[in-house]
């Protein structure tokens, strides 16, 4: 190559490659290629060459010129990045700053559990059902075995509407309308407020949430109902809970058990929560009397059935370590945007 | 109901510690709720359910305790040393009432000597929560808590002409009872009378006159089986709860009544309290009739799921007292024990066994049935959407109580012959403030607005999903039907917005919540749950600013309304920001949600936007303006987006400006400016006649 090309794209380089800033950059693109620059130049007196050197200088010294050309705009690019790199830099953020958050509302606790009960249940085959809040005494009391003006009805506090109608006591009133248009089979879970006539404190409000469940079919057993909550007990308070059952009684179950889960607390070693037995009542539960199988228009040599209700409110105390019930009722929004992260 | 460790031994000879006697008791189904006390002194307190009033005395206790852990039951020492007279001419009982006191056994102790019980029965009453008296109630209190059977001591020489009369009160009567309080008696009352008036309230408490001092030297045991329920009103009615009532209204048996009065008369003989006389008194016309049950053990398998054999079914029962026959085939017959009085058919024998046998020797399983077809239920899954949504909004939920009362109605502003005819009123309230079942969502909400203010929470948005109920008109055609009878429960979604709806960060003032706020978050709802063709429409409503409310309809039909609280609300509250509230009916917005919904395709073409200002007079509605533009529209308009209000001096007086952003788009070609120009064209013409608008460029 001629000496004068090779000269011109050494030297270019070695400036190119130092310089950092845009505008020198733009002096060297001046001083090699501009109108005087020294390609132009040297090529304006390519007349000084002898004839037949000249097509091969020429080509020389176009190509040098391209070859400082690309050089210029490689440079061109990289310091761009870079000066573009360094004001991105300087654009940073306290990212310590506080996010713009949306905002968020919370379910409330009762709802969390209702929801995780109703999932719980579904797999067993149970439909949600719903009753009114105000029901007629015979849905409430009579056709579940307590009959009216008579001693078991001390066992509820009822709040009375009219001489036949009540606040219900409990969701399994709900059982006997079921009953009375369905025939089994039968798998229902029924949750809703339920009444009675307490005052408020710490473990009693008179308004308060249940939930009631109801098989009716063919060869329902007494195992079934310990199969059924004992189920329901794991899945909730986890797999490691222990599970028993007690004799109690309630008017519409024959035989009637009481369910306690192992302390959430202590694990059955005994503490405060538990008084110190170990053990948490949860549920009440049985087959259903037959009385009440009879009252619906069942045969109760025919079908069984197993119902068993349970108090939400206590249930989402226990699961959240809540120690007054009335927190669930007064909304504060300091308590109930705490459940803002339950799912 | 309190026991001691050491009186029960007394019956149970070789009774394991006490904590072993709690848990087999308890798992039996007598729940032992605590125990205090250290060792052989421990005092157990069970849980006894309703329908075990045989078990509420410590015999009753121990015969469960040895049958459930296979002892023997030593009974009480019923031997009485009676001396002197025959009972006979000391006193006469007469039952009149006989379908309400089935028996009536009396004895009587002369030259009594009242003085202090000896130690060990105080003692053992104090035990138990009883208040030591004399000797002569001590020892008939010592048995009713030993052997169940309430017992009452007449002062008999205060007893006219020494007869008993038992009967119901008649009306006026009265009677001072022991605890110094007069009595008005009604006529189905059961009292125990003199020849004239009565002496003592039937099963419940005695009269003062008649009672047992220092003076009396004559004493009547009285031992009967009053009917439960009679008790059980009277005590209720008197709102008289006695040791007595209790275990009358429970139940008692008549066999019990004899076994009581001679336990009583044995005692009083060995304490030395005077001389038992001779015999009894014993009226006893509800002869009691033995209880047979068929037991097939077939049966008691299948309800249990279990495959116990008939022959420990047999020694179970026998063990709690049951009396049984030969089988016969693959069943026997059941003698049902008196102090049973619980165990009626064959599923109590189920649950005897049961729970004898162990109810955790039963295997769990799972019903073997093929599970119903379900049907899901639309309501439930609109409610989970609509709570998503919400809290999606920025919501909270809340979950109140349904009650209120009259005086929170009237402190809404609501009319109170509106209160009057619809409200669903609780015959027996248990505090002022709630004496009613709430009408609107409104008065819960607004409650938690106040509770929120008052612990200086002022930024608070919620939502509750809740019945509201009202009372029902009730045709006459359908008055014989109880169930029309009943309220009318409508479940409602209830919004609140009061103060910021987000909280302000650095950079980014949020304001606080207005009437547009509440109004988006319904828009933004219904949009999310598949409802359209709704209006908003201007209305009143007693609780809202009567300028500031509107309702929303859809096809005629109302489904809610919002608006901002009203004022003096706001002030009598002490709330410190606006609030704004909303209600919808659930049930209305369900059918009206569009279900029969399709994609529809991406536009393939481009869209033109033209801005234009609408300048109307101040008392134009912004729906009727985009109502105008829709209509001239010409099926090419996709969007049209307020995107800013102005009032000032850039308008003439009484003027606002509207300015919209168009957007026009056809689905089948590029449009363009000449085949736009006429549209808009026509649609300022449109708001030109039909809202008196002028355009401003
Ligand atoms: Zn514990």
């Amino acid at each position: 190559m001629d000496e004068k090309a090779k000269k011109i794209i050494s030297e270019a380089r070695k400036s190119i490659e130092s310089v950092v800033k845009l505008p020198e950059l733009e002096e060297i693109r001046v001083k090699y290629l501009g109108k005087k620059g020294e390609v132009t130049q040297a090529l304006r007196s390519l007349g000084e060459y002898p004839e037949d050197e000249r097509p091969v200088v020429g080509r020389f010294l176009n190509e040098a010129r391209e070859t400082v050309k690309e050089m210029i705009e490689a440079r061109r690019s990289h310091i761009a990045a870079i000066d573009l790199e360094n004001k991105l830099k300087a654009e940073d953020l306290d990212i310590t700053l506080p996010g713009k958050r949306p905002s968020l509302g919370a379910r409330h606790p009762v709802s969390v559990v209702y929801e995780e009960l109703e999932r719980i249940f579904a797999h067993l085959g149970f439909e949600v059902l719903e009753g009114p809040d105000v029901e007629l005494d015979y849905n409430n009391f009579e056709a579940l075995n307590v009959p009216k003006n008579h001693p078991s009805r001390d066992i509820q506090d009822t709040f009375y509407i009219t001489d036949e109608s009540v606040l219900r006591t409990h969701t399994t009133c709900v059982d006997i309308r079921i009953m009375k248009n369905r025939k089994p089979p039968i798998r229902a879970i029924i949750p809703g407020k339920v009444y009675r006539s307490d005052a408020s404190d710490p473990s009693h409000l008179p308004v308060f949430h249940q939930l009631d469940g109801l098989v009716v079919e063919e060869g329902i057993t007494f195992g079934d109902v310990k199969g059924v909550l004992g189920m329901f007990a794991h899945e909730f308070f986890g797999p490691d809970t222990d599970v028993r059952f007690r004799p109690s009684y309630f008017p519409f179950t024959e035989p009637s058990a009481e369910m306690d889960v192992s302390c959430v607390i202590c694990h059955g070693s005994g503490c405060r929560l538990c008084k110190h037995t170990g053990w948490l009542e949860i549920l009440g539960s049985g087959l259903l009397h037959p009385r009440v199988l009879r009252e619906v228009g069942y045969d109760p040599e025919e079908v069984s059935g197993l119902a068993f209700g349970m108090g939400i409110d206590r249930v989402t105390m226990l699961k959240y370590g809540i120690d007054d019930i009335r927190l669930l009722a007064e909304n504060d929004m300091a308590f109930n945007q705490q459940f803002i992260h339950v799912w | 109901m309190l026991v001691p460790y050491k009186w029960l031994a007394e019956y149970v000879p070789g009774l394991p510690p006490p904590g072993d006697v709690a848990e087999a008791l308890t798992l039996s189904g007598t729940a032992c709720e605590s125990m205090t006390g250290e060792g052989e002194d421990v005092v157990f307190d069970f849980e006894i359910t309703h329908d075990r009033a045989d078990c509420l005395n410590i015999f009753g206790i121990a015969r469960e305790a040895a049958a459930v852990l296979g002892l023997e039951l030593k009974h009480p020492d019923l031997v009485v040393n009676e001396e002197g007279h025959a009972v006979d001419g000391l006193a006469t009982v007469k039952i009149i009432s006989p379908d309400l006191c089935r028996r009536y056994v009396a004895r009587v102790v002369t030259e009594a000597n009242i003085r202090p019980s000896p130690e060990w029965m105080q003692e053992r009453l104090i035990s138990c929560g009883i208040r030591p008296i004399n000797n002569v109630v001590d020892i008939t209190n010592y048995v009713m808590l030993e052997l169940g059977q309430p017992l009452h001591a007449f002062d008999l020489d205060r007893i006219r002409e020494r007869t008993i009369v038992v009967r119901r009160a008649r009306s006026g009567e009265s009677i001072e009872t022991i605890d110094g309080e007069t009595r008005e008696l009604s006529e189905d009352m059961l009292v125990i009378a003199n020849n004239r008036s009565p002496v003592a309230i039937a099963g419940v408490m005695g009269g003062i006159d008649t009672e047992v001092d220092e003076s009396t030297t004559q004493v009547l045991i009285e031992a009967a089986a009053f009917d439960s329920v009679s008790v059980w009103r009277t005590s209720r009615a008197l709102k008289m709860r006695t040791e007595a009532s209790i275990r009358f209204s429970g139940g008692v048996w008549p066999e019990n009544a004899r076994l009581g009065v001679d336990r009583a008369a044995a005692l009083m003989a060995e304490l030395k309290v005077g001389k038992v006389a001779e015999g009894r008194v014993d009226e006893y016309p509800g002869l009691e009739t033995p209880v047979y049950i068929r037991l097939r053990p077939a049966r008691v398998n299948r309800l249990l799921g279990i495959t116990i054999d008939q022959d420990e079914m047999k020694l179970i029962l026998m063990r709690l007292g049951f009396v049984l026959d030969e089988w016969n085939g693959d069943s026997c017959r059941v003698l049902v024990p008196n102090h049973r009085m619980d165990v009626v058919q064959e599923e109590d024998l189920v649950e005897e066994i049961a729970r004898v046998y162990g109810y955790d020797k039963i295997p769990p399983t799972i019903p073997k049935g093929v599970p119903p077809e379900i049907q899901l239920n639309p309501e439930r899954g609109l409610v989970s959407k609509v709570g998503e949504v919400l809290r999606g909004s920025g919501l909270t939920e809340v979950n109140t109580m349904t009650f209120t009362s009259e005086a929170a109605c009237r402190g809404l502003r609501l009319p109170e012959e509106d209160t009057e005819r619809l409200k669903v009123k609780i015959k027996n309230p248990i505090t002022g403030e709630h004496t009613m079942l709430r009408t609107t969502l409104l008065v819960s909400l607004v409650d938690v607005l106040a509770r929120n203010a008052s612990r200086q929470r002022d930024d608070v948005a919620i939502y509750e999903v809740g019945k509201v109920f009202q009372r029902q008109r009730v045709e006459k055609a359908e008055e014989a039907d109880k169930e029309a009878h009943l309220p009318h429960e409508r479940k409602m979604i209830g919004l609140a917005l009061m103060g910021k709806l987000q909280e302000s960060t650095w950079g980014n003032q949020t304001p606080d919540a207005d009437f547009f706020h509440m109004k988006g978050v319904i828009e933004a709802l219904f949009e999310s749950i598949g409802i359209s063709g709704y209006r908003f429409e201007k209305t009143t409503h007693p609780s809202l600013h009567p300028g500031r409310t509107a309702k929303v309809v859809i096809g005629g039909e109302d489904i809610g309304y919002l608006g901002e609280l009203h004022p003096v609300i706001n002030e009598t509250l002490g709330l410190k920001k606006g609030a704004y509230l909303a209600e919808l009916d659930l049930e209305t917005l369900l059918g009206n949600v569009q279900t029969d919904w399709e994609v529809k395709q991406l536009p393939r073409f481009p869209a033109v936007t033209r801005d234009i200002a609408v300048v109307v007079q101040e008392d134009v509605e912004s729906g009727r303006v985009e109502d105008k533009i829709w209509e001239a529209g010409a099926g090419l308009v996709e969007r049209v987006n307020l995107f800013d209000v102005y009032f000032g001096p850039q308008v003439p007086p009484g003027h606002k400006s509207l300015a919209y952003s168009i957007t026009y788009r056809s689905l089948d070609r590029t449009l363009t400016d000449e085949e736009v120009e006429p549209v808009h064209a026509g649609i300022v013409e449109n708001l030109t006649s039909g809202v008196g608008a002028s355009i401003r460029s």
